[in-house]
């Protein structure tokens, strides 16, 4: 199903000045209903009591790092087909490797452009 | 042993080689009554091997070796003191009152929320720049609109119809412009995308430069040790060194592990997501 433009995403990000690039990123590319969190432990409940349709997060995080959010979500039985995109500085293969085993739809390598989060966004929603 | 081991203890047998050359005209890394005891060692080695008195060789071997165990850590110390020295002269804040090193860490975290700070302040201005680009933008689409409408329902002279041209012409301009600047803005909001990754490199160099500190100061704290032990007795120390090179391969693997791991860039990550099925 191609990416609704007014599909609710939540971009969760510990570092406030990539959450807010990535939020007005998404703006530009005309997606308007973009919620924030700070760690993957304020995400979870936010995705568990709302109806999010994607969601963006980065890997390294104080409380709950990215991967453990991904998996949190995949073992939800009402939130578990989420899509999840990780945008993260963390490049290593065993990462990747790592992540694509816990379910995440696709991968984006800090720093990022737009064009590389649309295509990523086609992708997931073709 | 690995290779950084091995250039470690090159470099050792080197400055020792080097020093035993020029020790009247540079920095001693062995001093002189270690190297007339050196000297007085090996000719004693020489004779113990020509009375062939292998017990005695043996222990010559031992005290020898102990001379070059003194140098290397003498190295290592110096290395500390240069580590010391280097993060102390890093140092760019006025927060006299800490202790050198933590000045310098806190220096470090001082840059990230510095920068950090600069990247919200540009991306507040970003918005708000947005903002007035978006009533522009409006401002721009409601004068075209008008001109339009004037220009189609009322019979005009040319004069009039010339101007009114230049005004749409004006209009079409300012609004390449708004569509230029709007571009600009999206790319210094991408720019700032790169402060994310210094502060965590920043964070990481934080890190690696406490343990490479605290290794370097526990090694040359044990060579102090070493130093006193070897007073009362000249032997016991060779299964010590062994357990400590031990340590020091361990902690060189742990570093050279720091700068190898594999990063691959993001057509590198697509191509392994692809062979992983993506």
């Amino acid at each position: 199903m191609p990416a609704d433009l007014n599909m609710k995403i939540l971009v969760v990000d510990d570092h406030e000045s990539m959450r807010r690039i990535e939020k007005q990123i998404l703006n530009d590319l005309g997606y308007p209903n973009v919620d924030m969190a700070d760690d993957g432990a304020t995400a979870l409940p936010m995705l568990k009591s709302g109806d999010y349709d994607f969601v963006i997060t980065d890997w390294n995080m104080p409380q709950m790092e990215g991967i453990d959010l991904l998996k949190s979500i995949r073992s939800d039985d009402r939130i578990g087909k989420t899509p999840v995109l990780l945008v993260t500085a963390e490049s290593k293969k065993e990462k990747i490797v790592e992540a694509a085993q816990a379910g995440v739809n696709d991968y984006v390598v800090k720093p990022f452009n737009a064009d590389t989060l649309a295509a990523k966004i086609s992708r997931i929603f073709p | 042993m690995g290779q950084q081991q091995r250039d470690f203890t090159k470099q050792s047998e080197d400055s020792v080689m080097i020093e035993t050359q020029d020790s009247e005209t540079s920095p001693s890394l062995i001093s002189n009554i270690e190297l007339d005891d050196f000297r007085e060692k090996t000719d004693r080695l020489m004779l113990d091997l020509e009375n062939n008195d292998i017990p005695n060789a043996l222990k010559r071997i031992n005290e020898i070796n102990e001379i070059n165990g003194k140098s290397f850590y003498r190295i290592i110390g110096k290395l500390t003191r240069g580590l010391h020295d280097a993060i102390s002269d890093l140092s760019i804040s006025s927060s006299q009152d800490l202790p050198e090193n933590d000045k310098t860490r806190v220096d470090l975290n001082y840059v990230i929320s510095l920068t950090d700070g600069a990247a919200e302040k540009t991306l507040d201005m970003t918005e708000q720049s947005r903002a007035h680009i978006a009533d522009l933008g409006a401002a721009n689409a409601k004068q075209t609109a008008m001109l339009e409408e004037f220009s189609s329902k009322r019979s005009l002279d040319k004069e009039t119809i010339d101007f009114l041209q230049k005004l749409t012409d004006c209009c079409k301009q300012s609004n390449q412009s708004i569509s230029q600047l709007n571009f600009n803005i999206s790319e210094i909001v991408i720019a700032q995308n790169f402060q994310d990754i210094a502060s965590q490199s920043i964070t990481k160099a934080i890190g690696i430069i406490e343990e490479v500190e605290d290794s370097l100061v526990a090694l040359t704290q044990y060579a102090n040790l070493l130093t006193k032990i070897s007073q009362f007795s000249g032997h016991d120390t060779e299964e010590i060194d062994s357990e400590d090179s031990e340590e020091l391969k361990t902690d060189i693997g742990q570093f050279k592990g720091i700068g190898s791991a594999e990063h691959l860039d993001q057509s590198e990550v697509d191509n392994l997501l692809s062979s992983l099925g993506f």
